[in-house]
């Protein structure tokens, strides 16, 4: 090859290197500039909208707002499938100056996501998401809705206790910054073709001399006795599943639904504050003596026992070394039909196969209550588009609309999807199962300290595992250790 | 000039506003660290950073040792394919396999071992396992690089010495070792470097847990600024992000110091052991080392290729039987915004860094500004994590959080330091009478039309591995993107093929047919060009065109 030839393809090859860095500069340099122009606020004429309280339709006119795009923010999943296919849509027909743009990001990234925009000041988001135990990093970036127009009234009750409200200690008022907008709730799912089958019914009385109805079980015990009977009349090959993986921290979720039992019927430590001590949850009671934190309940008779009890429930699934059951696997893991039912979110219903989901009904957790794990929609204080995201809020939580989720927020829907005929059975049952399960859904840690100090739930998380797993084999022992990890954040926390 | 201002800008500012950020909201800092096991997390680091770069070391060396003694060429380059294979595959999906292959009873690892137990979920048990991932993933590089040092070493010192009636391990322990001893100690330097700012490896097994056994410091940057819901908790992270450079500064200086030197001492060791008895232990060496780097490998593809059902029996099983393509096809269909974004990014930010660096290092190599080579290697040898709060905080602030943009801007910093140094290796080896010529005969831009054509081999090796590094990135991506790209104009959504690798940990529960699919689409692209680039290395510093050392 030429001298001559091989210095024209090297140049030809270095100019065509310069030319398409120059075009991405000036790619980059127009996006910024084109996304630049799309972030000019749009100014709002003021809305004459009145609301009344008792109102399931929205009242605010669109027309009055100028066109816009407001945006959603939250993590991937069903709640996120529901606005994408089904309120978005209805919204943006019935509101065609408003455009919805949602955006989805994993749930493992989500929380980062967020809290590192709201950080940064960014006003990318209108409307964002948030659960109960993430509710103390974003209160301070939203909006109060107190004056939105949305029918507070109807939404469910203690869901909306738990997280909905931001104690604002500037202004001394409970601020409503965040509407409903999921309301899965911990609850027994059971399978009836074993639970409705009237030999296992007599064979189960005759040996435990109680009801196998799920309904009518009062305490744990109760569970316990039922997984003994399926395992050992090789019925199942296993008991109630319930979550006790670690690395998810899955436990921080499972082990409140066993403990509420013994905190509710312990009225020392519970005081009759049936969804805990205000501002600390269900971990907590009493004056610590220090006068700066509350007594911590989880080394007392409340927690051990609940311990031990845990512990019972996971000996009747795979060892949580081998396979833990975490909400991932879960579903699954129902769907191959090892056990008569499972611990389980009632929204993870869409998730287990079909056909074996049809058989399954719900149930309150043993002794009539549920745990509550609501998420939220609030309006970021950043937006530029505000009038549009409470419209938007408002039309979402409206009966009309919440008659169409599975996991409805708003009582009338409940009560016209349990009254439709024409809805199979066992979905209707599983519908009414969850109302009434809202009603006592208490057994939470929610908005509480624990959600506030990340290091908590590590120690209770890692030394309740520990015990699962017999690294540890004295309950009191673990829960003391926990206990004075606890302690020892919190004075250095409030130091 | 262009090389400096973006290690400025992206390097230098970046790092220095990091301490300045960690001395904001000191009270934060103190909270933070009150809660968090600091003491912990640090000892950890040390313990994951000293193991993974003396076993990943020790081991490289052997196996360059081992290679570099079978005296059939085609059988060495074989063997040596088969010790880099690691290399070839992205982090995350490495992280993956093995996620699976510890399962207890189910994953064929523990089962060899007769373990009944996932080691990750125990806090006694948890770190090994990490280190173990990690060295799996250090050994090839170390091996790399000594083995190419090796090469290096002029043949006539080897036939020689063997003529002399030397045996083979006399000849390698006592002559070779330390001739090639600068490279042994750059090779422990940069893991120890690399390790010290860890995170993909702990992130992706254990994030962190179980009750911080396996948090470095490196992981405490990424959970503290980004996951934790303590307010303010940037300077939090910041913070964690200052100890580590101040640590990291140690190390860092001392390879640099070495880099520049033209000999390291290194002892020579008497070990003299009989030829055939040391061919017979290099078989044994070789045969347990390719089966622990490869096998993994095999799995991986053997996973993605069959039920989920048959992933989860015990005994595994180990052979191909049932197979099917669906999972891959499926993987493969939900990997296409992903795939999209890594080609962009891992092809144009490589260009840009060849770009920076290629006129830089060669004025360096001529003795102009060579100051910016040391300062370069220490901010090469520093972990991510120093420069990238407030790399996110501009990025954010210029709303190109989420675009092709953000990488493209960002990632060439690591690019183009590495090829900073890769290049220069190669110009001190150019001969100076080509500046000569082009002096005496008046020729204007000699190095673009000199040194840049006989430079092609080079600039390909250094093109071919850092499209394979921007290809395995995974911690920039993961800070700077939120969603997939989402084939809008003007393109919105970055995420990589790492991160969707990620998701298949997160997501899916026991279809480890999914998971594995989902690695073996992340990993097989980059596992075609690391074969090539791996060739040409391993055919030595011309043809090749790299030289490490």
């Amino acid at each position: 090859m030429s001298k001559k030839y091989k210095d024209s393809v090297s140049m030809k090859l270095l100019s065509s290197i310069i030319v398409v860095i120059i075009i991405i500069i000036g790619v980059a340099v127009f996006s910024i500039y084109y996304s630049n122009r799309q972030k000019i606020s749009t100014t709002t004429i003021p809305s004459t909208s009145t609301t009344n309280a008792a109102s399931t339709q929205t009242t605010t006119s669109s027309t009055a707002l100028s066109p816009q795009t407001i945006t959603v923010f939250m993590y991937s999943g069903g709640g996120a499938n529901f606005l994408n296919s089904t309120v978005i849509p209805m919204f943006e027909k019935q509101y065609p100056n408003i455009k919805v743009k949602l955006i989805t990001v994993p749930y493992s990234q989500y929380f980062s996501a967020a809290s590192t925009a709201f950080q940064a000041g960014s006003s990318q988001y209108d409307i964002v998401l948030y659960t109960h135990g993430s509710a103390y990093q974003f209160w301070p970036y939203l909006l109060p809705l107190n004056n939105s127009g949305i029918n507070v009234s109807d939404l469910l009750t203690g869901a909306m206790a738990d997280g909905g409200y931001y104690y604002n200690p500037t202004t001394g008022k409970n601020e409503m910054v965040g509407v409903l907008f999921g309301s899965s709730f911990y609850i027994l799912a059971y399978n009836t073709k074993l639970f409705n089958n009237t030999q296992i019914q007599q064979e189960f009385y005759n040996e435990y001399h109680f009801s196998l109805n799920p309904w009518t079980w009062k305490n744990w015990t109760q569970v316990l006795d039922a997984d003994q009977f399926f395992v050992s009349h090789n019925i199942t090959k296993y008991g109630f599943l319930i979550a006790d993986s670690e690395s998810g921290n899955d436990i921080d979720y499972a082990f409140p639904a066993v403990y509420y039992w013994y905190y509710e019927n312990n009225i020392t430590v519970s005081n009759g504050l049936l969804s805990g001590l205000p501002g600390w949850g269900i971990y907590f009671y009493g004056i610590n003596s220090s006068g700066k934190f509350p007594k911590i309940a989880l080394n007392s008779s409340v927690g051990v026992q609940a311990l031990i009890t845990y512990k019972e429930l996971v000996s009747y699934e795979p060892s949580p070394l081998q396979l833990p059951i975490s909400y991932d696997n879960l579903p699954d893991l129902i769907g191959q039909n090892i056990s008569p039912g499972a611990f389980m979110w009632n929204s993870q219903i869409d998730a287990i196969p079909k056909n074996y989901s049809k058989y399954l009904a719900f149930a309150p957790l043993p002794g009539g209550y549920a745990e509550p794990g609501p998420t939220f929609l609030g309006i970021s204080k950043f937006s530029t588009h505000v009038q549009a995201a409470e419209l938007f809020l408002q039309f979402l939580v409206s009966p009309q609309v919440q008659v169409l989720s599975s996991v409805p927020v708003s009582k009338m829907a409940f009560n016209e999807i349990i009254s439709n005929s024409s809805i199979p059975y066992l979905i209707r049952e599983r519908y009414n199962a969850t109302l009434i399960a809202s009603q006592k859904a208490y057994a939470g840690v929610g908005t509480g300290v624990p959600s506030q100090i990340p290091t908590l739930t590590t120690y209770l998380v890692d030394g309740i595992f520990s015990y699962l797993t017999n690294q540890t084999t004295n309950p009191q022992e673990v829960m003391n250790t926990i206990t004075q990890k606890w302690i020892n954040a919190l004075q250095a926390y409030y130091s | 000039m262009p090389y400096f201002i973006y290690i400025i800008l992206l390097g230098i500012v970046p790092f220095a506003t990091t301490f300045l950020l960690a001395g904001v909201g000191i009270r934060s800092i103190i909270l933070v660290y009150k809660l968090y096991p600091i003491y912990q997390i640090i000892a950890n680091t040390f313990i994951y950073t000293i193991a993974t770069s003396v076993l990943a070391t020790l081991i490289g060396l052997l196996a360059a040792i081992a290679i570099d003694s079978i005296n059939n060429k085609t059988l060495q380059l074989i063997i040596a394919f088969l010790v880099m294979l690691p290399y070839t595959i992205p982090f995350t999906s490495a992280a993956l396999i093995w996620s699976i292959s510890f399962y207890g009873p189910y994953g064929w690892f523990t089962y060899l071992l007769g373990l009944k137990y996932d080691p990750l979920l125990l806090s006694s048990t948890a770190m090994q396992g990490v280190i173990l991932v990690s060295v799996w993933g250090s050994i090839p590089i170390s091996f790399l690089i000594i083995f190419s040092s090796l090469k290096s070493v002029p043949k006539e010192i080897k036939e020689n010495a063997l003529m002399d009636g030397m045996k083979k391990s006399e000849y390698y322990f006592k002559i070779a070792l330390p001739l090639i001893g600068k490279a042994i100690l750059i090779v422990f330097l940069l893991g120890f470097v690399f390790s010290l700012g860890a995170f993909d490896t702990p992130y992706i097994l254990t994030g962190g847990g179980p009750l911080f056994s396996t948090t470095t410091l490196g992981l405490a940057v990424y959970t503290i600024s980004f996951k934790s819901s303590l307010r303010a908790a940037l300077s939090g992270g910041a913070f964690a992000a200052a100890i580590l450079a101040i640590i990291a500064t140690i190390p860092a200086l001392i390879y640099v110091k070495v880099l520049k030197a033209q000999r390291v001492p290194f002892p020579s060791l008497n070990i003299r052991i009989n030829d055939k008895i040391m061919m017979g232990l290099v078989a044994v060496f070789l045969g347990i080392l390719i089966f622990f780097l490869d096998f993994p490998i095999y799995y991986m593809f053997l996973a993605a290729f069959r039920s989920p059902e048959m992933d989860f029996t015990t005994p595994p099983i180990l052979i191909p039987i049932g197979i099917t393509s669906s999972y891959f096809i499926q993987a493969l269909k939900e990997s296409i915004p992903y795939l999209i974004s890594t080609v962009v990014v891992s092809l144009i930010s490589p260009i840009i860094s060849i770009l920076l660096a290629s006129p830089a290092s060669y004025e360096i190599s001529r003795g102009k500004n060579s100051w910016i080579l040391p300062l370069s290697m220490y901010l090469y040898s520093l972990p991510v994590m120093a420069f990238i709060i407030p790399i996110y905080i501009f990025i954010a602030k210029i709303n190109l959080l989420n675009t092709w943009w953000a990488l493209i801007i960002t990632m060439p910093l690591y690019g183009a330091l590495y090829a900073l140094w890769l290049m220069y290796n190669y110009f001190t080896l150019l001969p100076k009478s080509y500046d000569e010529t082009a002096e005496l005969f008046g020729i204007k831009n000699k190095f673009l039309k000199i040194m840049m054509p006989l430079s092609r081999p080079a600039l390909f090796s250094t093109l071919l591995l850092l499209i394979i590094g921007a290809w395995h990135a995974l911690f920039v991506p993961l800070v700077l993107t939120e969603t997939p790209y989402n084939f809008s104009f003007p393109p919105k959504g970055a995420q990589t093929l790492s991160i969707f690798a990620l998701l298949a940990i997160g997501d899916v529960s026991i279809n480890w047919s999914l998971l594995a699919a989902s690695a073996v689409v992340t990993a097989l692209p980059v596992m075609i060009l690391s074969l090539i680039s791996i060739t040409r290395v391993l055919k030595g510093a011309y043809s090749g065109g790299i030289k490490f050392i």
